[in-house]
């Protein structure tokens, strides 16, 4: 069971939204959602997410699709980077124990493009300005709903 | 720009050809020649060896307008500056050392080049008085001393007799020399190649120049050796001057945990103090003896090699004949090759030893293009005769020495992308992963592919540098650095340790050649950009939209360096270096952080308390 760990960074490299859940597929014995990366993992994950924003932006020159795929991997965790058309880039850490990992692209792939969806709507909010933390309870279950429903 | 800071390859690369590819002198000194140095110092418990060590080192401890003449076989000379080498004790007794070591393995003639754990211990012992680590780590693991049947370089070149004059007489010097050859050297040292010298000390008070002269042309007629003469002056007490140097110069790790632990009580002298004349005469009568005796010997040697046994088996001829003996041999079983398979060397007399010796020996006079070739070619007889630890060693010359041609700083025209394709995919890739094979799997030495691992990254790094083509090799870099630390990690864990400090220089090295990356073969100037940046100051009067989104102020660099990875691994590095309370260290590396945080302000997403980084500002403050 793979667990994850979302981010949204803005145009100024913060974090504007981060979410960690695991599959909610084959839970059995423990609390389903919950992630179950290791602590020394976990402090370090803004920062794994952070350093493959040199890749992102390596790869975004070369590469016109919006899903970079995967990019990165570092100790085990793999990285996938999806970059939206206003340079906001969507960044997911997963570590890799599931066997189908074609599997886990395409509907990581899928996840992304739903969030995006759900990201351009929170930007036309009139209050909404780029780079703002979301921190709209809607955004944030609606989120966990896709994450339910795709990984 | 010099950001991150760390030890510069070149560095190491430097050290790499002073310490690992230099001749190895061997010394035997009487015991009254060690007493003379000793009334001189006050010291009684120096040796002839121990003062001359760090004058081998003649970068360091070097005489005005010094430069070393090399001719290599295309008759071409090139003057050095410098041409160190390695002062070592006598042959028998580095072999006795060995014998012990190889004894308590039982089964296996071949041991471990160096103990991981030593190493870790050592590290644990120094970390807090030492600045440059990772270049202490790095000498220490291609320093040794280990006399191995397929590696040369620490076979030695020459051997030196030290005798009083004083004291000792010409009799004396020559039992000494019979009971030398009468040695009983392995099979696979051959002792015709050495160098016999003498080094002859006298007292200047009691003995006039003539005399020794005689003395001198003495020991040439009658042992037909060759001799130096050094004067020891005394002087009277109170109008010396003193030179120091340096005590640890060159030493393996087992020698500086041995100082260390027989130094415990005593306060920590690192250096000797000689007197200033006394050292000018170390100084002139090694170059004497290098530049005269060392360099010409070493260079006719390669020349009679070269002609007597590389070129007639590079010829053609040859060629025919050793493809229809291995056709036409195929039925009776015969081994021909002359590899012992029992204990792993080549006879001392078989050309495979000679030319692999030939090879090191011109890659010490720092013929790297010649010696590559010659390892090229003599790794295909060794593969054929199945000599795996020798075909293993070979790769690794062969790499080394094509990373030091590309190296060599004078020489910057870029390198094209075919010669590099071939480089990378058909030699460094190929080549390591071959080796790391058989030195692990098939012998079990894994101290040897982890020296050759970090040797290759040191010299990739030193090409990005140079080349500025970071995006070929980084990606190699990061693999090869990342292996190396997970072996270190499991030897020690395996042994019940903690690898901490190894680590932390490991990963802290991942960082600096993160941070010197540059994916454009343009040097751009990051600071410069910066500052042009900030000059777009606004016209006053004009509407201004506080929301707009400013570019970045470093839209041109942008995605052209891995700054941010770089960080990552300097943040591991730092965790390991809190566990460990090095508080100095973790200051330093913070300052190569600063590109990508901001250290100064607080209320960043990186300052929370959950995170490393705000845990560690936490424990710093």
């Amino acid at each position: 069971m793979s667990s994850y760990y979302f981010t949204i960074i803005g145009t100024k490299d913060a974090p504007i939204y981060e979410l960690e859940f695991s599959s909610f597929k084959l839970s059995s014995h423990q609390i389903p959602g919950k992630s179950q990366f290791p602590p020394n993992i976990k402090e370090i994950l803004p920062f794994i997410t952070h350093s493959s924003l040199d890749l992102i932006e390596e790869s975004q020159w070369s590469n016109n699709q919006y899903n970079l795929g995967k990019i990165d991997s570092f100790y085990g965790i793999s990285i996938n980077a999806f970059i939206t058309q206003g340079n906001i880039k969507f960044v997911i850490c997963y570590d890799n124990n599931s066997a189908n990992s074609k599997y886990d692209e395409s509907s990581i792939k899928q996840f992304f493009v739903e969030v995006n969806d759900l990201y351009v709507k929170v930007l036309m909010n009139p209050f909404y300005s780029v780079n703002d933390a979301i921190t709209s309870p809607d955004f944030d279950l609606k989120v966990k709903l896709l994450a339910r429903k795709y990984l | 720009m010099d950001y991150p800071k760390g030890s510069d390859p070149y560095t190491a690369r430097q050290y790499l050809l002073h310490h690992l590819y230099s001749p190895l002198i061997s010394v035997e000194s009487s015991p009254n020649s060690d007493v003379i140095l000793q009334s001189i110092l006050n010291d009684n418990d120096i040796s002839m060896l121990s003062i001359l060590k760090p004058y081998g080192n003649n970068v360091k401890y070097s005489i005005q307008n010094q430069f070393f003449k090399l001719t290599n076989n295309q008759l071409i000379t090139k003057n050095y500056p410098s041409f160190p080498i390695r002062f070592e004790p006598s042959l028998p007794d580095l072999l006795s050392i060995n014998s012990d070591l190889s004894k308590s393995s039982k089964s296996n003639s071949l041991h471990q080049l160096f103990s991981i754990s030593s190493l870790e211990l050592l590290l644990k012992k120094i970390y807090p008085e030492n600045d440059d680590l990772y270049l202490t780590f790095f000498n220490k693991i291609i320093t040794s001393n280990l006399i191995t049947p397929f590696e040369t370089f620490n076979h030695p070149i020459s051997q030196i007799f030290i005798i009083n004059y004083n004291n000792d007489s010409i009799d004396f010097l020559r039992s000494k020399i019979v009971e030398f050859r009468n040695y009983n050297f392995p099979k696979y040292f051959q002792i015709d190649d050495l160098l016999i010298h003498v080094f002859v000390l006298y007292d200047t008070t009691v003995t006039d120049e003539d005399e020794i002269l005689q003395f001198q042309n003495l020991i040439k007629q009658k042992l037909s050796v060759s001799s130096t003469i050094i004067p020891i002056i005394f002087e009277k007490e109170g109008e010396e001057e003193f030179v120091e140097i340096l005590k640890n110069e060159n030493s393996t790790i087992d020698e500086e945990l041995q100082r260390i632990s027989l130094q415990k009580d005593q306060p920590f002298e690192k250096y000797f103090k000689i007197p200033k004349k006394l050292d000018f005469q170390f100084k002139s009568k090694i170059f004497e003896f290098i530049s005269q005796y060392l360099i010409p010997h070493m260079e006719r040697n390669i020349r009679i090699w070269d002609d007597q046994i590389l070129a007639p088996r590079r010829s053609i001829a040859s060629r025919f004949f050793s493809v229809s003996k291995k056709l036409f041999n195929n039925n009776n079983n015969e081994n021909t090759s002359q590899f012992n398979f029992q204990d792993n060397y080549y006879h001392k007399s078989s050309p495979e030893q000679i030319i692999r010796k030939l090879a090191d020996w011109s890659l010490i006079l720092k013929d790297f293009k010649y010696s590559y070739s010659v390892y090229d070619f003599i790794k295909k007889d060794y593969t054929n005769d199945k000599a795996w630890i020798y075909v293993a060693s070979t790769q690794e010359m062969c790499m080394v020495s094509l990373l030091l041609v590309q190296t060599q700083l004078p020489n910057t025209q870029p390198i094209d992308k075919n010669t590099l394709r071939k480089i990378r995919h058909d030699i460094v890739e190929p080549s390591l992963d071959n080796l790391s094979y058989t030195y692990k799997s098939r012998l079990n030495l894994k101290t040897y592919s982890l020296r050759t691992h970090l040797v290759v990254i040191e010299l990739l790094l030193c090409m990005c540098l140079t080349y500025n083509m970071s995006w070929w090799w980084q990606d190699l870099i990061e693999k090869y650095l990342l292996k190396v630390l997970g072996e270190f990690d499991n030897h020690l864990v395996s042994s019940n340790q903690s690898s901490q400090v190894i680590k932390a220089i490991l990963l802290e090295r991942l960082g600096y050649s993160f941070g010197k990356f540059q994916s454009t073969d343009k040097f751009i100037d990051y600071e410069q950009l910066k500052v042009q940046s900030q000059d777009d100051a606004q016209e006053e009067g004009l509407y201004e939209n506080e929301k707009k989104l400013l570019p970045r102020i470093d839209a041109a660099s942008y995605g052209f360096n891995r700054y941010r990875k770089s960080s990552l691994w300097y943040l591991l590095s730092i965790k390991e270096w809190e566990n460990l309370g090095n508080l100095e260290h973790i200051k330093f590396l913070l300052t190569n952080i600063t590109e990508t945080y901001d250290l100064e302000s607080k209320d960043n997403w990186y300052d929370r308390k959950d995170l490393l980084l705000g845990s560690i500002k936490h424990r710093v403050e």
